[in-house]
């Protein structure tokens, strides 16, 4: 039985495709600053566009686009708390808004403590995620295969191990 | 082919390919016919970096990249959708010089 193992060789060039689809998402944020799904569909198209490229560049793809959906339902909350204030405020304005007075009040009653130390945490936790990707595509552009935890293993199942790109010999 | 001929073509058009490629390339060229050269040197390669460069500035956003390789379909939904509402032209940021690539390939692959 033959137990030797042959390892595939991955290209300086590879490594750089896989790069960029962290670095990719990062800047995607500006264009989705307000909308925070944007990321994840950026990532998503990359991975598309590269879906025929080698497994290393798919991996990470995939990767990026598990990092980006961890974020989605997090601030998705906070999209429909801040909206639910909004509305709600500009219902009771329409309803009270012809007695003269000034109606700031029913937006600033909306805002309490466990919003503002929600909006807090998720801040937070976007701009960890954003350095982390940062820093994960650094290290994946100097050849590092970052595993990100939970996320790789799921990666792992998830990508498929078929060689698609059959010019890479 | 000659080892000489497919050491020109690899100076010359190597740069049009991805980097990974290019050994594929060279095998396959080694490996064909001596009457397909005069085809394979007519063939003409687009270059990524000029393609970057339109991408980048303001034609990029409407398609034009991509009707400049080739890609008439997704030139026509860019443009119409004005570069994806912005989202696609960053993609096409860090993909439109693999992609150009890939149609060099495609087209280089017919003869070989």
């Amino acid at each position: 039985m033959n137990n030797q193992k042959t390892y595939k060789v991955i290209h300086q060039n590879e490594y750089e495709q896989a790069a960029n689809s962290y670095l990719m998402t990062v800047v995607g944020v500006i264009a989705g600053l307000p909308l925070p799904i944007i990321n994840l569909i950026a990532s998503f198209c990359y991975y598309l566009a590269k879906r025929k490229s080698s497994y290393f560049v798919r991996w990470h793809s995939i990767q990026a686009i598990l990092a980006q959906l961890i974020l989605i339902p997090f601030n998705s909350i906070a999209w429909a708390w801040t909206l639910g204030i909004i509305l709600k405020s500009i219902g009771l304005i329409a309803e009270y808004g012809n007695d003269g007075r000034h109606h700031i009040w029913p937006l600033l009653e909306g805002i309490t403590v466990p919003y503002l130390f929600y909006m807090l945490f998720i801040v937070l936790f976007n701009i960890f995620e954003f350095f982390a990707v940062i820093y994960t595509s650094i290290k994946v552009k100097k050849g590092e295969n970052v595993r990100w935890f939970l996320i790789a293993g799921i990666t792992d199942r998830l990508c498929s191990k078929e060689k698609r790109d059959i010019y890479n010999i | 082919m000659d080892t000489q001929k497919v050491d020109l073509f690899m100076m010359i058009n190597g740069k049009y390919f991805k980097a990974e490629h290019l050994n594929y390339i060279r095998e396959k060229l080694l490996n064909i016919d001596e009457t397909k050269w005069n085809r394979i040197m007519a063939l003409d390669f687009k270059d990524p970096n000029s393609i970057m460069l339109v991408s980048l500035i303001g034609p990029g956003a409407l398609g034009v990249d991509r009707f400049l390789i080739g890609e008439t379909g997704t030139g026509v939904a860019k443009l119409l959708t004005c570069g994806g509402f912005g989202i696609w032209t960053i993609i096409d940021w860090f993909i439109i010089m693999d992609l150009t690539r890939d149609k060099n390939m495609e087209k280089l692959q017919a003869y070989l």
